[in-house]
């Protein structure tokens, strides 16, 4: 026995284990969440999830009154009696679109709201801007939610979050007015902050979860298992853009593209926290998502999901010299 | 005691006596502590309806139920959206609604058809929206909800009349476009190779829609599917 070392359970070691393990998530929590970050990657993000954004307020000028019109596809009272036999659901939800019934009144309100788009992407007085523009959005989606796909799921999350950072901070018309009013506004915009963090983590977090989601989803399908998904996909005549079926002879990479789609859907939130993992994957992710809107059409989609991807590009901050994206730390 | 002396010694309590923990403004600490409570019930809720996306449980349908205020408002609810892009299934099919005039004896004129392909660029944003409309329709028509498809066909129908040079009936139906398989002799019989073939095309949905002596959209349903799609997942 003697010099063998022994293992002696102690009741008074444990709450300082607990203890341990506490502090330990604690201290990963805030710094998860509460570490100052450049604004800089935001700013970055705010640009091409505006784009989008305005892409899909203008496509609706042509057939603004063919979709929302009391004589439309989708009138007020059509809306309000499907969201009311959806079970589950909290009715028909506020959309400033309701008010207004007159051809002329909806488009003057259709072009106020493109125009706070246009800012929002701009960057000017972001602040409360992106507050518009999320109005914007959520009353075209809960105007006509059945019209909705997978896009304005992604864009809605984006925009939300911009909203809680200085998503205007960088690459907008708010830091050229801040350098013309001098060197100290332009630090004040350009300053890491807590905001950005949380901004930042709540879009890359949404976003590795949308992932997991969207991976786990393709397992309960047998098509995903099997190897022929990507084969229906390609099949759909009527919504593809890229006549794939020459693949039809070739069904192993039918197979292997299938399997290679869902491996990297499920990898991508796990393996995307990884500093090192990060370039190949966003780089991998760019051509998979245009190769999947080749193949289904969603073109939407898969530029918002480039879009909220990129989230985790690592990028420098000039102005303090540091990387905005620390390593991650999980808590 | 020896234990104490460890633990004052710890670095661990020592960072916890640094200024920047323990003298921080109580407003800064209470401030933190709230913003970390609503990260957390703002994850929570995303994290439910997220997961609850395809098949949720019972107590998955009641969390979504529960949490719907906040993310339906917000959109961060999902609400099945179509993430999974196919499950080989009817419904994941194509789908279009069209718009015929059916005349006395005469042979059907297509009038509109949704989503249109040749009006609208396939990957935009315009014919995506008439693509999920019809793909709408076709989910609640393979179901029998009735309310849902009759709603609809009558709103689409009557759009279309009011814009007809002499207004009169109109059918409205659904029609599943089948996906070419990738072996075409499955299930021992040899499929059409051109994927437009009519065998690959089936009429889901069907109603006559008309106007009333008080312009109000009537419908008289003529046919629907009777059962909810089976799966191909022994193809």
């Amino acid at each position: 026995m003697n010099g063998t070392p022994t293992i002696k359970w102690d009741p008074a070691s444990m709450p300082d284990r607990d203890e341990a393990f506490f502090d330990r998530v604690s201290k990963g929590w805030n710094e998860f969440w509460f570490t100052p970050r450049s604004p800089k990657i935001l700013g970055m993000l705010r640009i091409p999830t505006g784009l989008l954004l305005m892409m899909a307020v203008a496509s609706f000028t042509p057939e603004l009154w063919q979709w929302f019109g009391a004589d439309g596809i989708l009138p007020a009272s059509t809306t309000a009696k499907i969201a009311a036999g959806d079970a589950g659901t909290v009715g028909t939800l506020p959309s400033y679109w309701f008010a207004f019934a007159t051809p002329s009144a909806m488009q003057v309100v259709h072009y106020a709201g493109l125009l706070i788009v246009a800012l929002f992407t701009l960057g000017w007085r972001t602040r409360w801007t992106s507050i518009g523009a999320l109005i914007v959005l959520l009353s075209y989606v809960h105007r006509a939610p059945m019209i909705t796909s997978q896009f304005e799921s992604v864009l809605t999350y984006l925009v939300a979050y911009l909203c809680l950072g200085p998503a205007g901070a960088y690459y907008s018309l708010d830091r050229w007015l801040a350098k013309s009013r001098g060197t100290e506004a332009l630090a004040a915009c350009s300053r890491p902050t807590v905001a950005a963090s949380i901004s930042l983590r709540l879009i890359q977090l949404h976003t590795a979860a949308l992932y997991a989601v969207i991976g786990l989803t393709k397992l309960a399908g047998a098509p995903w298992w099997n190897g022929e998904a990507s084969w229906w996909l390609i099949a759909q005549t009527e919504s593809r853009l890229v006549d794939w079926t020459s693949l039809r002879d070739w069904v192993y990479l039918v197979n292997a593209w299938t399997h290679a789609w869902v491996v990297y859907e499920l990898a991508f939130p796990l393996a995307i926290w990884r500093t090192p993992l990060r370039v190949p994957f966003l780089g991998v992710g760019i051509m998979w998502w245009l190769l999947m809107a080749s193949v289904t059409g969603l073109v939407a989609y898969a530029l918002a999901m480039i879009v909220a991807s990129l989230a985790f590009a690592p990028v420098r901050s000039p102005d303090s010299g540091e990387v905005s994206l620390a390593p991650i730390r999980v808590p | 005691m020896n234990q104490v002396t460890k633990r004052s010694d710890s670095p661990r309590v020592q960072r916890s006596t640094t200024p920047s923990s323990t003298d921080r403004p109580s407003s800064v600490g209470w401030g933190r502590d709230l913003i970390s409570l609503l990260l957390f019930c703002h994850v929570f809720c995303v994290v439910i309806v997220l997961s609850a996306n395809l098949t949720p449980s019972s107590l998955q349908r009641r969390l979504v139920v529960l949490v719907a205020p906040y993310t339906r408002l917000l959109n961060f609810d999902p609400n099945f959206t179509r993430f999974q892009l196919t499950h080989g299934i009817e419904e994941h099919d194509d789908h279009v609604l069209e718009v015929v005039q059916a005349g006395q004896g005469s042979p059907e004129t297509l009038i509109a058809r949704f989503p249109d392909g040749t009006r609208h660029f396939r990957g935009g944003l315009p014919f995506g929206r008439y693509r999920n409309l019809a793909d709408m329709f076709a989910f609640h028509a393979y179901r029998e909800l009735d309310d849902v498809t009759a709603e609809l066909a009558r709103a689409i129908g009557a759009h279309v009349i009011k814009r007809m040079p002499e207004p009169s009936a109109v059918v409205v139906r659904c029609r599943w476009h089948r996906a070419q398989p990738l072996d075409l002799r499955e299930s021992g019989e040899l499929n059409p190779a051109d994927p437009q073939a009519p065998e690959y095309w089936e009429t889901i949905y069907e109603a006559d829609v008309f106007l009333d002596d008080d312009g109000s959209p009537q419908l008289v349903k003529r046919a629907s599917r009777r059962e909810v799609a089976p799966s191909r997942q022994g193809a």
